[in-house]
């Protein structure tokens, strides 16, 4: 029996009283022939089984052969331009081609690539990508193929009329159209048509009654045009503009232009992963209808991918939420089982449609949190993650190559998107950490952080799924990361070595490439004087980024621990959130060190400087963890010894203002928030299941 | 507690298949790592069985069932003794699959009485031991008040003599949950007696 609880001794006395001895005496014999029954049971069963497996191996049979005599393909891809194709758009088809295939061999190096689709700019994100990845890359030369494949219908320009237009004008605009060579049909589109066009839109997807209070219509006439495709709407644009009644023209690809791009995208000596070309195979695959061997080589690649992220048809986590089993996925894999007797196969992967599916390698299905609170709730993500962890990054980090100088990796994703009571803002992630510089790190932290920058508790009504993301979003070799190879750290680095703070790595990545991600030893910034560490971090950097013009706006910090976990220690706002205004600066005199120890010796908890929302050097923020549950004395203990401690530290020049205390229960369940403003003389408590709103956040 | 020996019933043909490490098992090592290797599972049957009733008794408030739930949870033991036998500690396994068994249980019964009630039949009690409602009927009642995930884990803790580890490890649960349901049932257990006892 454990410790704490042994001195019970009167209850357990209690309890065996109570219930007493079995009435019944041990009976193995029961046993035993319980077990012979559940033998003859069992070999009935079986006979069914067998049955069953052959009746499913046949409707597999039939599944395949049907796929391989299925009459009209959803979608055909092939690898020489069609015929059809002629002019520039025959020449990017080309293009397009070689970039994909040494995309995928890793022939092109990644900042080749960066800067081609920077230089893309709307025209990527016309397309509907917003972050870079290979498998965007990839999908958005598909997306661009499939425009060139399109026939007929497709509107390669968009010119919007203003409303003030003369009839005569706009009609004499279209003849002149349409008598440019290249142009193979232009169509009129009214206002009423483009309203009602809009209206159409709305009626099934989104909300129709926004409509109802529409007072006049806002939509412009237009006309639509559609080109050869040796034409470029570029040039086509250039013709047109400056004309009076032409409000705006508007056009998706300019090939001529990624044509141009493409040419000048040519490998270089560096190379990058080849990890992805299967991966990415694989991402098509939704798209084709291949026949029986292809199909079968498609679920291969998909079991690769399974490996990669560690989910295994035996694994039992991988039973319970990831795999979708359905009556027809299983009979094709008996189907399959049969042609490649001995090999593993993956029944059905749950991509649940859409974008997202593209990225999706494992799915956790959408689970009701079976929990009893929010720590319960929290306890059971972190175990759902960590088993992840466990099983598949490790072994994702084991394929992946080194990173290069510097670089790493950030693998995982966690991206629940609304499930968590809706709201625009309520997303989460999670994500781990790889640092090459530190070889003894293998394991990784998760965190579960809004998209406002807080931190995050689901409650136990909320229902989520979990994706867990593996691909080439994630394993983005950060090249600009760190040191002497990136000259726009060298200023950060400089101030903070001037401060003697010496971090284990800075850089950026695609995710928020205005953030600068730091990391730093835990040890530097445990409290009491890692406060003033964290805040002299801060401080530093926002000055750096002031002096030097340097483009980012936040800072996210990182605490690598002795074993190497990384933990969040938060993110900071370098332009709106630092306030260095007369009567608020940090005072540089003050001996840092003394004012921890004295902090320290007041309270017990972990200490940030800055505040919750936004940083502000006037704010402590101390977190207690109380050890015992009945904690209200306690907490008046912790904060008679603080208060006075801080007052005193005020009169010796610090300026702190306010008090952010909090304090949680020995499960992490909040107990107390106080607030303490020094200036004003203010005191608000909140207290768990009221509302908490501290003055600084309006 | 460790039992190397064979039963005068037992059959001269096993009702098991042996674990491919049969020889290991026979080898106690409670010493080395403070758990149990049983040779078969009956030497299991005979050590844990009695614990496993009253734990059951306790957590699901009906000793025939428990006896029923115990009997089948080493039914199925002994079907995958070959695997099972190989484990670390084979008697939590046990322990979880009559633990879930007499839950399951429960909850089936509870769905018939709900049932009888709706067709406007009465629901019938389920078997309560006599002796325990004579002995306290105040800390029996206390405790049928629990919530049975608090419950089970007091009885896992008090009568089957588990650290909380390895009541967790029963429950699929965390230590600290395993703690805080052993707080919270002591807390409830206290006012439901110190109220009754009033009255």
């Amino acid at each position: 029996m454990s410790v704490e609880y042994a001195q019970d001794l009167g209850l357990k006395e209690e309890l065996d009283r109570l219930v007493g001895c079995p009435t019944a005496p041990a009976s193995w014999s029961a046993v035993q022939e319980r077990v012979r029954r559940k033998r003859r049971r069992r070999r009935g069963a079986g006979a069914v089984v067998a049955a069953a497996v052959v009746a499913a191996a046949g409707y597999g049979g039939w599944s395949l052969y049907s796929a391989a005599n299925h009459d009209e393909p959803l979608l055909v891809i092939t690898d020489a331009p069609p015929e059809s194709l002629t002019g520039v758009k025959a020449e990017l088809w080309s293009e397009i081609q070689r970039v994909k295939e040494q995309s995928e061999s890793g022939a092109l190096a990644w900042v080749d690539i960066e800067r081609t689709w920077r230089a893309m700019g709307s025209v990527w994100s016309a397309a509907g990508y917003s972050d870079l990845d290979l498998q965007s890359w990839l999908g958005f030369w598909s997306f661009i193929e499939q425009r060139m494949l399109s026939e007929g219908s497709v509107v390669e320009m968009t010119i919007y009329l203003k409303d003030d237009a003369r009839s005569e004008d706009v009609s004499a605009l279209h003849a002149e159209i349409a008598a440019m060579a290249g142009v193979k049909s232009v169509v009129y589109t009214s206002k009423a048509e483009a309203l009602e066009r809009l209206k159409q839109t709305f009626r099934f997807r989104y909300r129709p009654e926004i409509f109802e209070d529409l007072s006049g219509n806002p939509l412009p006439a237009s006309l639509e045009i559609e080109l050869a495709d040796d034409v470029s709407p570029a040039a086509i644009a250039a013709r047109l503009a400056g004309r009076p009644e032409i409000g705006n023209i508007s056009y998706v690809a300019n090939y001529e232009q990624l044509l141009s791009l493409l040419r000048g995208l040519t490998p270089a000596s560096e190379t990058t992963t080849t990890i992805w070309s299967e991966t990415t195979t694989t991402i098509w695959g939704e798209q084709i209808d291949l026949g029986p061997a292809d199909q079968v080589r498609f679920k291969e690649a998909w079991r690769q991918i399974a490996d990669l992220v560690g989910a295994d048809v035996t694994t039992t986590w991988c039973e319970d939420y990831y795999l979708q089993f359905s009556p027809s996925g299983a009979f094709e894999a008996m189907s399959i089982a049969l042609v490649f007797p001995g090999r593993e196969v993956l029944v059905s992967w749950d991509g649940r449609g859409g974008p997202a599916a593209q990225k999706v390698l494992a799915t956790v299905e959408t689970t009701p949190i079976p929990s009893q609170d929010s720590y319960e709730a929290l306890h059971g993500l972190h175990d759902d993650l960590s088993k992840i962890d466990e099983v598949g990054v490790a072994k994702i980090l084991a394929e992946l190559p080194a990173p290069g100088s510097n670089g790493y990796y950030r693998v995982g994703q966690w991206e629940p998107e609304d499930e968590m009571g809706g709201g625009s803002n309520t997303f989460a992630w999670t994500g781990a950490g790889f640092q090459p510089r530190m070889p003894s790190v293998n394991a990784s932290s998760y965190s579960l952080v809004g998209i406002d920058g807080r931190s995050f508790d689901p409650e136990p009504s909320d229902t989520m799924r979990f994706l867990f993301v593996v691909g080439a979003f994630i394993a983005l070799p950060n090249t600009t990361a760190t040191t002497e190879a990136a000259p726009e750290f060298a200023p950060l680095m400089e101030a903070w070595t001037s401060r003697s703070i010496y971090v284990l790595g800075v850089g950026h990545d695609e995710s928020e490439p205005d953030a600068v991600f730091v990391k730093i030893s835990a040890d530097a910034l445990a409290p009491p004087d890692g406060v003033f560490v964290h805040a002299s971090l801060v401080r530093e950097a926002y000055l750096a980024v002031q002096k030097h013009g340097l483009p980012f706006d936040k800072l996210t910090i990182s605490g690598i621990d002795a074993d190497g976990v990384e933990v969040s220690q938060g993110a900071i706002s370098l332009q709106s959130g630092l306030s260095l205004a007369p009567g608020r600066e940090l005072v540089e005199e003050v001996d840092w060190t003394l004012a921890g120890s004295k902090v320290a010796d007041a309270v017990w908890g972990s200490y940030s400087l800055g505040g919750e929302s936004q940083f502000d050097g006037r704010v402590l923020s101390a977190r207690l963890r109380l050890p015992e549950v009945d904690t209200r004395e306690t907490y008046v203990g912790y904060l008679t010894g603080l208060i006075p401690a801080l007052e005193k530290l005020n009169q010796e020049g610090y300026r702190m203002a306010v008090l952010q205390l909090s304090i949680d229960g020995p499960y992490g369940a909040p107990v107390l928030r106080d607030v303490h403003d020094f200036q004003l003389g203010l005191v608000m408590t909140w207290h768990d299941g009221e509302e908490y709103r501290p003055p600084w956040m309006d | 507690m460790l039992d190397e020996t064979t039963s005068p019933g037992l059959a001269p043909e096993a009702d098991w298949d042996e674990p491919k490490d049969s020889q290991a098992t026979v080898a106690a090592d409670e010493a080395a790592c403070g758990r149990v290797r049983y040779a078969s599972p009956e030497a299991l049957f005979r050590a844990e069985r009695d614990s496993l009733v009253r734990v059951l008794t306790l957590a699901c408030g009906d000793p025939a069932l428990a006896e029923d739930s115990v009997q089948e949870a080493f039914a199925r033991l002994c079907i995958k003794w070959k695997r099972i036998g190989g484990y670390d500690d084979p008697a939590a396994w046990v322990r979880r699959v009559a633990l879930n068994l007499a839950q399951d249980h429960r909850r089936h019964l509870a769905r018939r009485a709900r049932l009888l009630v709706r067709l406007g039949g009465r629901a019938e009690d389920g078997g309560v031991p006599p002796l325990a409602v004579e002995r306290d009927p105040a800390l029996w009642r206390a405790l049928r008040g629990l919530p049975s995930r608090q419950r089970a884990a007091v009885a896992l803790f008090y009568l089957g003599d588990l650290k909380v580890a390895e009541v967790a490890a029963v429950m699929k649960v965390s230590e600290g949950t395993v703690k805080r349901h052993l707080d919270r049932a002591r807390e409830a257990l206290r006012t439901q007696l110190e109220a009754s006892h009033e009255r």
